[in-house]
């Protein structure tokens, strides 16, 4: 390991409960933890909103946060009282100056406000605000980057002496900031660390109003012209994990890839909560043309579902459609399987065993395609490790420590590109 | 990366001329470089034979090897002659003997012996004189050597435990055609890096299978659990290679001893692997005989296949002895049964599986195959190594340096194992 890695280690990542009853041994690094808390934690019988209450406790890995919100939302089902409830626990948190909790609090809120909620862009700029402040980001490591009809919002984080630079963007309901503490990390272990939102993600999409594009290599493109970058370890997380490996297709100065995690098609996430039956039925009208049929099938599932309406009015705010069969056309353009064999790259995919959203036999799937990589490495994440989950919430530290490790296996990228 | 790694730099090993013309940029850890060369060289026509030449030069890593076999093998081009192969490569081994370039001349007579048909008189003498001269030239005591009581005979050993407090318990075995002394360079690689590193042959390998009359078993579990308990082991890291990356699985379906696992590489179906070289069509009429238990067919296919292919006739004397069958037919019949699909559900350790994108025996399907049947696992890392690596051949013949990297990383990445073993 590379001594210039200076992680501290959080007390209360290593002392989590972990109650799953089938928890033995989590693994633990042999090297320095990342300040990250160890333990994915049942806090909600709804199987969505229980991640969401992970994956943002996790940037935050306070053991209050798990006490107050067992306390308040366990019971919670509809999604105005679970936001008026986590905006109110965001506040207390505030108002004792409990910054990072608090911001994660607004974001949590925020997530489950539907589109057209007035109080939508106000909280997720406070939410913004108040993590650039907290974490001290200059503005000066901020960029928007000219793209289109509109601009494509950075920040730079670069070291006193940059051993390479990790360019990383998220995926379909994710703002870039959520990711600034694990950016600090890659930053203090010498990496010259861009993030980016790309059209249809955060500010990209609320501000400059780009909706969600298939052909990420643009935006990538755009990134890497402003910075003039020309050999780049690129890292797109959930459905980024797709949008990273089309990029990497066509755009030769990304020299490393990470798909974190594998994502093969983004109607496959998209589809996973409807039952196999009927998610064959739903493709086979989408394939006939059958606005209707499909438009129909979620008017109903919408009525019935908070999360498919939820869900449904993201994805086509995301993409810029205006109905469900429009939205599903649009993303069924999202899969990796047509563009795989162009990568050479070195690549590392990763994958959660119960990834919820993602079927574990995306990995296989994705491996057997990736026919001319430089090199190929896959993890695979379990209960056992408490990553078992989509992006390995649950563990963070365990997997940064994995692409570091990674990345820091490959050596400093040398020589001219590929192509 | 642990200090007590304390590693060589060949000189040569980074100067080694790439000969391949799609080899850019060779993949150079930012670790010390490990003492083995880095390069897969054209030296023979015949894709097997070359596989071999390879294989063995990597053990050695002297140019002057490359030269020698270049020139021996410039007289054999287009002959699929192995008398007269073997006895160039005893010539060789021999002169390097006499010039006292002990591990050169040793790898030579294995290669000659390698391609020696198993009732040759010269093969067995052959693979003594290369046993001896291994362990005399890496100074391997007496000691460190065991046999194993096992069945009607014994499983011989080798433990090279290190001074310095160790890292944990390696274990490791081979496939269908290594002797494990071939492997002592690696051993010591692992001892050096803080690893107690156990070797062994087991049943149908090595000096088990010629001196120990044992022939090949696919319960690997067997042989497994007689090495843990003559040692008196209770959590090991279990490393098969070759064919032998099939077998750790099975073994790790069945020894929750076994607390990681390492394919290397990946072999998930052995019928599919040793009749890769048969066309497709051809193929799936042999499958059928041999799961229609029509014994003629596929005895009269061998034998003619046999005729027409040194390799295969090689091949298949080689099965016949390792499990000590009587026809092709109960050959098939056997090594059908080694497969993974059927119990690597079981398996609830840490795997590490590794593949070459090129290796000429495993298809590289078998890697996201064994992947998706791994579905109890308490973690899973996959490794797939190429030609811009110099490592996409079996078991990363080219550049075995970096496999023995990635096994060390994976090995450190997960600590010192802890706790009591796993209930599986």
């Amino acid at each position: 390991m590379n001594p210039t890695i200076a992680v501290k280690t959080h007390p209360k990542g290593t002392n989590a409960t972990l109650e799953s009853v089938s928890v033995r041994n989590p693994v633990t690094s042999a090297r320095p933890a990342i300040s990250f808390p160890i333990g994915f934690y049942e806090l909600h019988p709804d199987i969505n909103i229980n991640f969401q209450l992970n994956r943002f406790y996790g940037w935050v890995g306070d053991d209050s946060m798990l006490t107050e919100m067992r306390e308040t939302v366990a019971g919670v089902n509809d999604y105005p009282t679970f936001t008026k409830i986590v905006l109110d626990l965001g506040e207390k948190a505030l108002a004792r100056l409990e910054v990072r909790k608090g911001a994660y609090y607004l974001r949590l809120a925020e997530f489950f406000m539907f589109i057209n909620d007035p109080r939508k862009l106000p909280t997720r700029q406070r939410f913004v605000d108040l993590l650039l402040d907290h974490f001290e980001i200059a503005p000066s490591a901020y960029s928007r980057i000219p793209f289109g009809t509109g601009w494509l919002p950075a920040y730079r984080l670069t070291p006193k002496k940059p051993r390479g630079t990790l360019v990383v963007f998220g995926g379909f309901d994710s703002y870039i900031e959520e990711w600034l503490p694990a950016a600090l990390v890659f930053r203090d272990a010498g990496y010259d660390t861009i993030l980016f939102e790309g059209p249809g993600q955060g500010a990209a999409l609320q501000l400059a109003q780009l909706p969600m594009i298939p052909e990420w290599e643009r935006p990538v493109k755009a990134v890497l012209d402003f910075f003039r970058c020309d050999a780049v370890t690129l890292l797109g997380f959930s459905l980024g994990g797709e949008l990273g490996l089309r990029a990497a297709a066509f755009e030769p100065r990304v020299r490393r890839v990470i798909a974190y995690d594998v994502c093969t098609s983004a109607l496959g996430f998209l589809l996973r909560p409807v039952p196999p039956l009927v998610r064959r039925e739903l493709l086979e009208w989408i394939d006939a043309h059958d606005e209707s049929a499909v438009n129909t099938f979620f008017a109903n599932a919408a009525a019935k579902s908070l999360f498919v309406d939820w869900g449904m009015q993201h994805g086509m705010h995301n993409a810029g459609v205006k109905t469900p069969y429009e939205m599903l056309k649009h993303f069924q353009k999202y899969e990796t399987a047509s563009i795989s064999s162009r990568l050479t790259q070195d690549v590392l995919l990763m994958a959660g065993a119960e990834d919820h959203a993602i079927a574990v036999h995306e990995l296989p799937d994705q491996i057997a395609t990736l026919t001319h990589v430089r090199s190929l490495t896959a993890r695979l994440f379990t209960r056992a490790e408490q990553a078992q989950n989509h992006c390995q919430v649950g563990n963070y530290g365990l997997a940064f420590r994995v692409i570091l490790d990674w990345m820091e296996s490959l050596g400093t990228i040398e020589g001219p590109s590929h192509h | 990366m642990n200090p007590a790694i304390a590693v060589k730099t060949n000189p040569k090993a980074t100067n080694a001329t790439l000969e391949s013309a799609s080899a850019r940029n060779p993949v150079t850890s930012a670790r010390p470089a490990s003492p083995f060369p880095v390069g897969y060289h054209d030296l023979h026509p015949d894709i097997s034979v070359n596989f071999q030449l390879n294989r063995f030069y990597g053990w050695v890593g002297d140019d002057s090897m490359l030269t020698e076999m270049r020139e021996a093998a410039a007289g054999l081009a287009g002959v699929q002659d192995y008398p007269a192969f073997t006895k160039i490569f005893l010539e060789l081994g021999d002169k390097a003997l006499a010039r006292h370039e002990e591990l050169k001349g040793a790898y030579y007579l294995r290669l000659a012996e390698f391609f020696l048909h198993t009732k040759d008189p010269r093969k067995l003498p052959t693979r003594q004189r290369f046993v001896d001269l291994v362990l005399g030239h890496f100074q391997i005591p007496s000691s460190a050597c065991s046999r194993i009581p096992y069945g009607s005979g014994w499983l011989p050993a080798y433990r090279l435990t290190p001074t310095q407090p160790t890292n944990g318990t390696f274990v490791v075995f081979g496939g269908f055609d290594s002797y494990i002394e071939e492997w002592l360079p690696a051993a010591l690689f692992f001892r050096d890096a803080g690893y107690d590193t156990i070797l062994f042959e087991g049943p149908g390998q090595g000096a088990a299978l010629e001196l120990a009359h044992l022939t090949m078993s696919p319960e690997w579990e067997k042989p497994v659990k007689a090495v843990l308990d003559f040692f008196r082991l209770d959590a090991v890291t279990l490393m098969g290679f070759s064919l032998g990356g099939g077998l750790v699985i099975r073994a790790a379906a069945f020894d929750p001893r076994v607390r990681r696992v390492i394919a290397y590489d990946v072999f998930t179906n052995a019928l599919e692997c040793f009749l890769r070289s048969v066309p497709s069509l051809a193929r799936r009429k042999l499958l059928e005989s041999i799961d229609a238990g029509d014994e003629g067919a596929v005895d009269t296919f061998i034998a003619d296949a046999m005729a027409k292919s040194l390799l295969i006739d090689w091949a298949m004397q080689l099965a016949l002895h390792n499990t000590g069958l009587r026809t092709p037919y109960e050959v098939m019949k056997h090594y059908q049964k080694y497969e993974t699909a059927s119990i690597s559900s079981r398996l609830t350790q840490d795997v590490l599986l590794m593949a070459g994108a090129e290796d000429h025996y495993v298809p590289v399907h078998q890697l996201p195959d064994q992947i998706a049947t791994l579905t109890h696992v308490r973690s899973l890392t996959a490794r797939l190594f190429t030609r811009a690596e110099q490592a996409q051949n079996h078991c990363q013949v080219g550049n075995m340096g970096l496999a023995f990297r990635v096994i060390l990383d994976w090995m450190e990445s997960l600590g010192t194992i802890e706790g009591p073993p796993a209930l599986s």
